[in-house]
This record gives structure tokens, sequence and C-alpha cells, in this order.
């Protein structure tokens, strides 16, 4: 039983992990039709940004934390605009093709700065044990679960709530119809980039202390975020969070209970069985293509 | 007139050019840029005729080479062995091409990243059968042929140069006839091709069985050449490159594959050196070619022949 | 006129809570010239749709020359005769005016891919045919001149002639068109509702869809009113506007009414 909250506890921390990098993959794929490949990378540099913050400049991890994001949301900006925004009457490949690249370069310019091997990210709560019930929970395990939930409600709440949370969907759902009702889409679609972009910073730095920081952590990240924007429909942010901690929680329970090696064949066949059986996902709704 | 003659020329400089150039080395890349223009013509079936872009294509790049390097190493005559490649890929192409053809362009791309994902895990982890990571080696060479023994590197070459000959004709025939106009109106338009009559999933299916198939043959003929075989050749990577390789060549383009192949092979030789810069390079390069040259190489030539007529 | 060459019986869809195509029964005669009416977003293209196989009845049949093609599937109702064009003209972009009409032979044009590789006297015969036969209907309906050029690249009123020129090439007894009048002038339309009497002429079935009632009251030997899904009202042009169902269904919308009149 002990075992099975353990492992619970872990599926939550991956599952809240997945969470945060799908939901902004979710808007964008949403917004633009277009798969981002080098969102994990965001995830990446954030987790290598705040190793530099904390390693380099004496940062604590806490603080490191939000400064991450802010660079990567601008970052993420900066991106759209070179890679994406002049391709946006090009075919969906293109864009496909550009985020690649994007990927690309991120992965080899950070590898060629800091090396490929996996760094250590210190935190004061990795040490930390709390006890409960009868379980020893880590600290940052814990520290992780918390502000995913924290980023998660909020951006619910923005996306739920707020004018702008509306817009986004608005423009998720169906841009053309959202910029003839007077939506400014161009300022949308960049600080869903932005917002995007921060939350994947954010997954890498909370994660970073567990998995340790290496140039290559960002591909997997990419392709289970995929899974889990599929699994919760695309531009679905509900579906998004249910979906990730599905995906966390069967990932866990399988790598435990059965294989660990063969624990990403799960993503993927996941992944298949969904765009074979329920290709609008758990939650989507299939649309017809207009003719 | 003269385009025969430019293509003569051509045929006899590749057929000349082991004799005039005794370099090993050189011959070496050759062969390797040779495996690379195989890979690029396959994903060009499916992902430039057909316009499906596929992220998994070492997947059958690698089925091909370890179903030639087991059963090479089981005593199946080599070229048995290597012929074998093609139906196992194809298969596999089938399998994973009925379910996933349906899917629109992303989730297609997707679903390919995922099955290229499995292939590598499976290869890297199912030890009894694959070896794993310590790969397979002690490959024969083809059994000799015609006076080949292939006991040198230059008979490779010569074995490539038929198979892409063999390869680009293939592709020309499909290009010209009806299979390659209803790939061609399905990449643009599926609706229309199947207002046209158009069978778009048989269609599909036939593009990526065959695409799968001839990425399998490279295979064997990587396997035959290489000798050596491990689960790190054919990884998501891999995949890219080819990808890579057909679109700065010219998505779409048979002349494009080639080039493309040629191109980013001849660099990876060349910045050698460079190792380090080179996927960056890579990287950079997609961007750029695809905001600014959409047509990629073969594009940059056409427009530099029409500039010329025009003199 | 003759044989019935379409029918349909109760034919419905319904998209999630939206019927919307209700119980539509109607048959049209082999060699007459059919419009169908009604305000926007009625479910006419709807009809189309469902006629050519792009989307699957939630209930009742279609019938062609008798057979039954409900469940047939797009690719599989072309062979028998039957082709259409497109509200929004859907021709291939970056293909000439040529090869999108080349494309409609594909499945009248029979052979193997293995004659193709190598070449057969067959496969040179059979391909030479189709192109002859493009360009016979090219020069025959005056697009001669436009043969090379890019078909996207070209007027608005001559990519509908290509379309239309283009579902003849399948050979097609029954050709449905989708609101072939709009955005033209009132000239292209004189000039349309010539060619669709000429094709007429030559033993071709037209199904249309219009809301230019000038080509509707000209060329249609009978037409079909829809409602919300409904068939409202069905016969002569004369008939169906004075039934005052009709007019309430074009008066009672507040959005767009039909031209011309």
């Amino acid at each position: 039983m002990i075992e099975f909250l353990q492992q619970t506890i872990n599926g939550l921390v991956m599952g809240s992990n997945y969470v945060l990098t799908a939901l902004g993959l979710t808007l964008i794929f949403g917004m633009l039709d277009m798969l981002n490949f080098a969102h994990g990378e965001l995830l990446m540099v954030g987790a290598f940004v705040a190793l530099a913050l904390v390693t380099g400049l004496g940062f604590s991890y806490v603080v490191a934390i939000p400064v991450a994001m802010a660079v990567v949301a601008i970052f993420g900006v900066i991106i759209q605009r070179l890679a994406f925004h002049p391709l946006r009457n090009a075919d969906r490949v293109s864009l496909l093709v550009s985020s690649l690249g994007v990927s690309i370069i991120l992965q080899n310019l950070v590898r060629l700065v800091w090396g490929p091997d996996p760094r250590n990210m210190p935190s004061p709560f990795s040490d930390v044990q709390i006890q409960l019930g009868g379980m020893a929970l880590n600290g940052q395990r814990l520290f992780v679960v918390l502000v995913s939930a924290v980023f998660i409600a909020i951006l619910y709440y923005v996306i739920q709530r707020t004018k702008v949370g509306i817009a986004m969907r608005a423009c998720a759902f169906d841009m053309k119809t959202a910029r003839l009702m007077g939506i400014r889409a161009n300022k949308i679609i960049l600080m869903t980039f932005a917002i995007g972009a921060a939350l994947a910073a954010a997954a890498g730095t909370l994660l970073a202390p567990i998995f340790s920081v290496y140039p290559t952590m960002g591909a997997m990240a990419t392709t289970k975020a995929f899974v889990v924007v599929l699994l919760g429909g695309i531009g679905n942010v509900g579906g998004a969070i249910v979906g990730g901690l599905i995906l966390g929680l069967v990932e866990t329970y399988a790598a435990g209970y059965w294989s660990s090696e063969y624990k990403d064949v799960i993503a993927f066949v996941i992944m298949i069985l969904v765009l074979l059986f329920k290709p609008a996902g758990l939650f989507g709704k299939n649309v017809q293509e207009k003719v | 007139m003269k385009k025969y003659l430019l293509l003569f020329l051509l045929a006899l400089l590749l057929l000349g050019f082991p004799l005039l150039v005794d370099n090993d080395y050189f011959i070496h890349i050759l062969v390797m840029c040779g495996i690379n223009i195989m890979l690029v013509l396959s994903l060009n079936l499916i992902s430039g005729f057909a316009g499906q872009v596929s992220m998994g294509h070492a997947a059958f790049f690698g089925i091909g080479a370890y179903t030639t390097g087991l059963l090479a190493l089981q005593d199946v005559p080599m070229w048995v062995a290597m012929f074998l490649s093609a139906p196992a890929a194809a298969i596999f192409g089938f399998l994973i091409g009925y379910p996933v053809l349906r899917l629109k362009g992303h989730f297609f791309a997707i679903a390919t990243l995922g099955f290229g994902e499995i292939t590598h895990l499976i290869l890297n982890n199912w030890m009894e059968v694959t070896n794993g990571p310590m790969g397979l080696s002690g490959i024969p060479r083809p059994e000799a042929i015609l006076g080949f023994d292939f006991s040198s590197k230059s008979h490779y070459y010569y074995m490539m140069l038929l198979f892409i000959v063999l390869l680009v004709y293939f592709s020309l025939r499909m290009k010209n006839s009806k299979t390659g106009r209803a790939l061609m109106a399905i990449r643009t338009d599926e609706i229309t091709a199947r207002s046209m009559g158009i069978n778009v999933t048989y269609y599909k299916n036939l593009a990526f069985i065959w695409s799968a198939a001839i990425a399998g043959f490279a295979g064997a003929a990587y396997a035959s050449f290489i000798q050596f075989l491990s689960p790190e050749t054919f990884t998501t990577s891999t995949s890219i490159n080819i990808l890579t390789m057909l679109l700065i060549g010219g998505i779409g383009s048979i002349t494009g594959s080639v080039l493309g192949g040629l191109f980013i092979t001849a660099m990876s030789e060349y910045l050698r050196a460079f190792a380090e810069y080179q996927m960056l390079v890579y990287g950079l390069l997609m961007i750029l070619v695809v905001i600014f040259a959409p047509k990629g190489l073969n594009g940059l030539v056409e427009k530099g022949i029409a500039l010329l007529k025009r003199r | 006129m003759g044989q019935t060459i379409l029918e349909t019986k109760n034919l419905t869809i319904r998209f999630g809570g939206v019927v919307a195509v209700d119980n539509v029964s109607i048959s049209i005669q082999e060699g007459q010239i059919f419009g169908l009416i009604g305000p926007n977003g009625a479910g006419k293209t709807t009809m189309f749709n469902l006629l050519t196989g792009i989307y699957k009845p939630t209930q009742g049949q279609i019938f062609f020359r008798g057979k039954d093609i409900t469940n047939l599937q797009t690719h599989e109702i072309t062979p028998l005769g039957i082709s259409r064009t497109f509200q929004n003209i859907r021709l291939l972009k970056g293909h000439t005016v040529f090869e999108n009409i080349l494309l409609a032979t594909h499945h009248h044009l029979n052979y193997s891919f293995l004659s193709a590789f190598f070449k057969t006297p067959a496969y040179r015969r059979k391909e030479q045919e189709a192109r002859q036969f493009v360009d016979d209907l090219i020069e025959k309906y005056g697009l001669k001149d436009y043969r090379d050029d890019i078909a996207s690249d070209l007027p608005q009123g001559l990519q509908r002639k290509i379309e239309i020129v283009r579902a003849l090439a399948t050979k097609a007894d029954l050709i449905y068109l989708d609101e072939p009048a709009a955005g033209l002038n009132p000239v292209e339309t004189d000039e349309l509702m010539d060619l669709i009497r000429r094709l007429r002429s030559e033993g071709k079935t037209i199904f249309l869809i219009e809301h230019d009632m000038k080509l509707v009251k000209g060329i249609c030997d009978e037409i079909a009113v829809l409602n919300f899904g409904q068939l409202v009202d069905q016969g002569s042009y004369e008939k169906v506007t004075s039934n005052p169902k009709v007019i309430q269904a074009y008066l009672g919308r507040r959005h767009e009414h039909a031209q011309g009149e």
C-alpha cells in the first residue's frame, strides 16, 4: 500500500511536470495549427538558465525559478518572431521544420556552452524528508507538486475567467473568427508563446534537482507533451491537465510494476492508441472539415 | 541533344570515378553518400510526392539493416539476406501505415516519430535478438557477382551507383504516371483527389510501403558495407537527418533528393573537423531553407537555369 | 427526359444536435438541369457532401440509376459517373490547367504501375489517349490559350469553367455544381448559362446549387427549395416562387436574400 502511494506521488510529480510542459504547447497548437518541436528545448533552456543563476550567480533556487521563467518567456517570444512569424502563411510542414531547426540549434548551442554531461541542480528541498502517515516524502517532489499545482491553477483561472484568457481560448478555437471579433490575434499569439515558454521553463527548473540537467532533456519532454496534447484534445487546457496527470501516473505505475526500461514506450503506445481510437482526444470533439 | 550529352558525360564521370581517384577514404564517403541518397529518395516518396511528413524513417532503415544482419549471421546467403530486407521493412510499413496514414499531417508526423522511437528502444533493449547496444558484428560481405567480390570499397561504390540509378528511374516512372499524379493531388488537396476517383488510403499506403521497402534496402546495403550494426545508427536523430537532406535538396524533387544527400554528406565530411558545430549548422540551414528557399537546392538550381536561359 | 438518374429517400444527417439535412426526398431525371435553392445555411452544400460520399447520412438512402450508393466513399462514387465542383473552387494549386484536368482521367485510365515502370506500349498508348482526351476538351471549351498557365492564378470566372471542364473529364453523366455563378459578373453568368445548356445538349444531367435567381429561372427545368435542412417545395420555377412557404423562408431570414429576380 505504501508502495502504491509512493508510486502515486511519483506519478503526480511526473504528471504535473507533463501538464506544465503541455499547456503552452496545446494552446499554440490550437491557435496556429503548429506543432512546436522546439517546445521541450524551452524546458531545457529554462533548466540551464536556472542552473547558471544558482551555481554561477549565487541565486537561491526558489528565486531562480521565476527569473528563469521570465528569461525563457522573452526567449520564446524572440524565437517566435524570428523562426515562426515569417512562415505564418506557409504550409504546416514548413512550420514544423522550422521548429525542428530551432530545436536542433538550441540543443547544440547549450551543449557547446555547457558540455553534454548531466549536471546537478542544487535545491534546498532535495534532502528534506517529510513524514506523512508512515511514508517518507521527498521534499523536492512535494515542492514540485505544490508549485505546479499553483501555476496550473493560476493559468486555469486566467484562461477561464479573465478577458485575456477568453481571447486566448477564442484564438485556439477559431483564429479567423477571433480576429473578426476584434481580438488582437498577434498580441495574443505572442502572449501565449511567452506563457507557454515560461511554464515549460518552470517544468524544467522544478524537475532539475530530481533528474539533473543535460542538453537533450528537452527531446523526450516534447514527445511526452505531444502525447498529453493529444490525450486532452488540441487547445483544451482542462484536457491537458487531466491528460498530463494520467500519463504521469500510468507511466510511473507501469515502470514500477512492470518494466522500467520500456517506460517510455508507454507514452508512445498511448499516443498511438489515442490517434487510432480517439484522435480528437479524450475530451475533444470531432470537427468536420468544411467543404 | 545537349541534355543527352551532359548525361553521357556524367555517366562516364560516375563510372570512371574510382579508377581516377584511388583514395579509399573518399570512396568510403561516396558509398555512405549513396546510402543516404537511397534513404532520401525513399523518404521522398511518402513525404515529397504524397506530402505526408514522416519523422521515423530511420526505423525502416534499421529494420532492413537488422533483418539482413541477423539472417546473414544465421548463414543465409548475403544477397538473399539483403533482398529480404525490403519485404521485411515493407511489412512494418504496412502494419504502421494502415492505421496511421488516416491521420492528418501533424498527427501522422508525431505517430511516425513515436514509431521511430519505439523501434530504437526495441533494437537497444532486445538483447536476446539484437544484442542491444553492443550491436551485431561480423556481417559478411555480399557473395561475388560478375567479377565483383566486394573486397574493395569501389565494388560497393558501383553497387550503390546501380541501386541509385534504379531508384531514380523508379521515382521518375512513378512521378510521371497516374500514380505520381494521384500522390501529388493527395499532397495538395485530399478532398479533390477523392473527388477525382482517387482512393487516397490506397495510394498513401502504397507510397508508404514502397518508401519503407526502399529504406529497408538501404539498411541492407549499409549492413553489407559497414559489416557492423549498432542501434545508435537508427535513432530519431537519423530520421531527422534524412528529412533535413530531403528538405535542403528540395522536398518532392528527385534531383533534389540526390542533391540533398550529396550536399549534407559532403558537408558532414567537410565539417568533420568541426563535428561539434555540424548539427548547429544543420539546424540553422533548415530554418533558412524553409524561410528563404522552400524549394531547396533543386529550386535554386532551377532558378539558376532559368536565369541562364534568359541571357 | 427519361429515367430517374438520382433519387434520395428520407435523406437525413445530424451533427450533434443539429439536423443539417432533414428527411429530404427528391428525384432527378436524366438530362435535366435541376436547381437547389434556399437561404444560406439551409443545408444545400451538405446535401452535395452527402451525395458525393463526403458525409455519411444518419438516415435515408441515395440511389444512382437505381443503384444504392448510400454508403459508398467519394472515390467509389466518381467512377459510377458522378462528379462535382466546389463552392470554394478546389483547383490544385501550383498545377497548370492541363494538369488539373488530366487528374480527372485517373479513374478511367487503366494501367498497372508495372506497365508504367517498363513503359510498355499499352501504357504509352493509354497515357497518350488520356492526354489527347484532355486536350480535346480544352480545345472544345475554349481553354486552349490557358492550357499551360497555373490554374489558380487565373481569374475566378475562368477557374470555375476549368473546374467544370475537369468534372466533365471524369466522363461523368451527372454533374453537381455548387454555386457556379458565385462571384461572376452578369456577362460571365450568361456565358455560364450557355455552358450549362451546352452540357445538357450533350446528354449530361446537371444538379446545381445557386443563389442567382436569374440563372436559376433561366436554365433550371425543376427546382427544389431547402430551408433548415427540410424540403419546402419542389417543381417549376413559377410554382416554387409563388409558394408562400418559400417566400417566407427567404424573407423570414434577416441575412442575405436571393439576388436578381
